[in-house]
């Protein structure tokens, strides 16, 4: 019905219109990203994914000789990947003040891992299986670092429970 | 039962075993269980109980009525209702399409160590080829079995001998972690719930029903692949968070890519077990790919009544395979921004979870019309159930959304 038409739209409308306020509304409830609070959010974030790359790499390692070298190959590469994408995550902010220690040695923690993980994946692309070994272990002890970073974040006042 | 049904059964059973279990399956699964342990594990057979309340509904529909969802969807709710219902399914269920055919090029990635992005072009191609000249039944049972490789990750959770009753304790306890949020618990569990109730299964399943001619007479083989075949599958997923739980979750190692998804099996059964695995990756994702492909082309033909279908000679549905055509075309250029597979499989469950109401409530609808149903029309029971189920998904699909945003896609 045409003139019942109207009232229908009006009702389609003034949903969508509360749909999308709901969306904005919700959507600006979640963090800003310049304060300290985001900061160590994001510090959490980069720390668990850079430990989370070193771990998995680590474990690979530790088991080549159930892994083919193709998928012992993407495991690496994929490693790589995360912990260049965790440490870049950080390195595009500006600390708040107030975090400019605790940020340098994140940032350090991560550019560390990073070289192990990136040391490791040329290692399994050379297929230099003599450096296994101390390469997990090197891991372990980089992942380890983050891990430790990781909780004393966490247990910062405003950090991410 | 003669042998030849009983062999017919079984092949049902076996196929929706290892057709269950897709790349948003994997992914969650294995994502969950290292973050949660088994703490979601209850998520899951809450959404494998769901999908065989709908499963078996639509399936009823498509025996007794000799229609798919969408044509009866559009003639019961009407052509607006029907479209709006069409775009939400149809949106979601091409994101699907989008992360499956990006999950067989991740997981022949696994054996070829070629980057992901190089192989979607030929993935994208071979999808598009068994589309266009594979049988369906071919198509069906062939992935279908060969995905129930998948079962190794059981096979591997037993070989890696955890404290049972402490997995247990987890499931039953909802465990969160002290380094988790009740909302970041909440987002993976309407995940999970998503992943688990992904609304092409249904589309799928009923349109299937119609091509392969089910009848009333149908019905008792339909139900036996539903309630064994699916709760099986549920298994398998069940499986895949537990593997993650007990090898990754200690570890420390939070899950990103399908390759951490195969590590426990590796560690657990060793080169072979993690072949099987692989093969399981490429056969559930192509598997997932063609019925996702297919799925969204039936609603598209169905909801405007073109001529559709695997049985019907491509001439004489020239713009069903037109479409798929299209789709696979749309598929490859979105996978080639080199947009990550595994992030647009997060989104698909999410969205999938926020469309669960426009798939599940006109099959509750239809399915208890005694014009279309006559006496199969659903008992006291099925209503329950589903009348469960509609408020579930719709607590799913009104969080969904929310808690994206809140928990930033869980991080």
């Amino acid at each position: 019905m045409d003139v019942a038409g109207r009232p229908c739209r009006a009702v389609s409308a003034a949903l969508l219109a509360v749909l999308l306020t709901g969306v904005l509304v919700l959507s600006g409830c979640a963090p800003g990203t310049p304060d300290a609070d985001s900061w160590r959010d994001d510090a959490v974030r980069a720390t668990g994914d850079g430990a989370a790359a070193a771990s998995t790499l680590a474990l690979a390692l530790r088991h080549r000789d159930q892994l083919t070298g193709a998928y012992l190959q993407v495991v690496a590469v994929d490693a790589e990947s995360s912990a260049d994408s965790a440490s870049q995550r950080l390195e595009t902010l500006q600390p708040p003040p107030a975090e400019a220690g605790r940020h340098d040695r994140v940032t350090t923690a991560l550019d560390d891992a990073g070289s192990v993980v990136r040391e490791a994946r040329t290692a399994v692309v050379a297929e230099d299986e003599a450096a296994y070994a101390r390469l997990a272990e090197q891991l372990s002890t980089a992942a380890d670092r983050l891990g430790a970073l990781e909780d004393e974040l966490r247990a910062a006042p405003g950090g991410t429970p | 039962m003669s042998p030849k049904q009983l062999l017919g059964v079984m092949l049902g059973i076996l196929t929706a075993i290892g057709g269950f279990v897709d790349i948003g399956d994997l992914v969650t699964n294995a994502q969950v269980g290292a973050r949660f342990g088994m703490g979601l594990g209850l998520v899951v057979v809450v959404g494998v109980i769901g999908i065989c309340v709908f499963a078996e509904m639509s399936g009823r529909v498509a025996a007794v009525s000799g229609r798919a969802t969408f044509d009866l969807v559009r003639e019961r709710l009407g052509p607006r209702m029907g479209l709006l219902n069409l775009a939400g399914s149809l949106a979601v269920t091409v994101l699907t399409f989008v992360a499956e055919i990006g999950g067989v090029a991740l997981a022949l990635a696994l054996i070829s160590s070629v980057h992901e992005v190089l192989l979607v072009p030929a993935v994208a191609f071979v999808v598009w080829l068994v589309l266009w000249r594979a049988k369906f039944s071919v198509m069906e049972n062939a992935l279908g079995l060969a995905g129930t490789a998948l079962l190794v990750f059981a096979v591997a959770l037993v070989a890696l001998e955890p404290d049972w009753s402490h997995l247990a304790d987890q499931m039953l306890t909802f465990h969160r972690p002290a380094t988790e949020s009740w909302s970041v618990q909440a987002y993976y569990a309407v995940a999970l719930f998503g992943a688990a109730m992904t609304p092409y299964e249904v589309f799928f399943f009923s349109s299937g029903g119609v091509e392969e001619h089910w009848t009333p007479k149908d019905l008792p083989v339909m139900r036996a692949n539903v309630l064994i075949g699916f709760p099986l599958g549920g298994l398998l997923s069940l499986s895949i968070a537990g593997c993650a739980a007990v090898v990754l979750g200690p570890a420390g190692i939070t899950v990103d890519t399908l390759a951490q998804t195969g590590l426990p099996v590796a560690v657990a059964l060793g080169q072979v077990g993690l072949g099987f695995a692989v093969l399981g990756f490429v056969a559930a994702t192509l598997g997932a790919a063609c019925e996702t492909g297919l799925s969204s082309a039936y609603a598209v033909a169905q909801y405007f009544g073109w001529q559709w279908g695997k049985y019907v000679r491509p001439r004489e549905a020239a713009r069903f395979h037109l479409l798929i055509a299209g789709l696979v075309v749309l598929a490859t250029g979105v996978l080639l921004t080199t947009v990550d597979p595994i992030m647009v499989t997060e989104m698909s469950v999410i969205f999938a979870a926020v469309a669960l109401p426009l798939t599940y409530f006109p099959i509750l609808v239809v399915a208890n019309d005694h014009d279309y149903m006559g006496e199969h029309v659903n008992g006291l029971f099925a209503n329950t159930l589903g009348v469960i189920y509609l408020v579930l998904v719709g607590l799913a699909a009104v969080a969904a959304i929310p808690l994206l945003v809140w928990t930033r896609m869980g991080a």
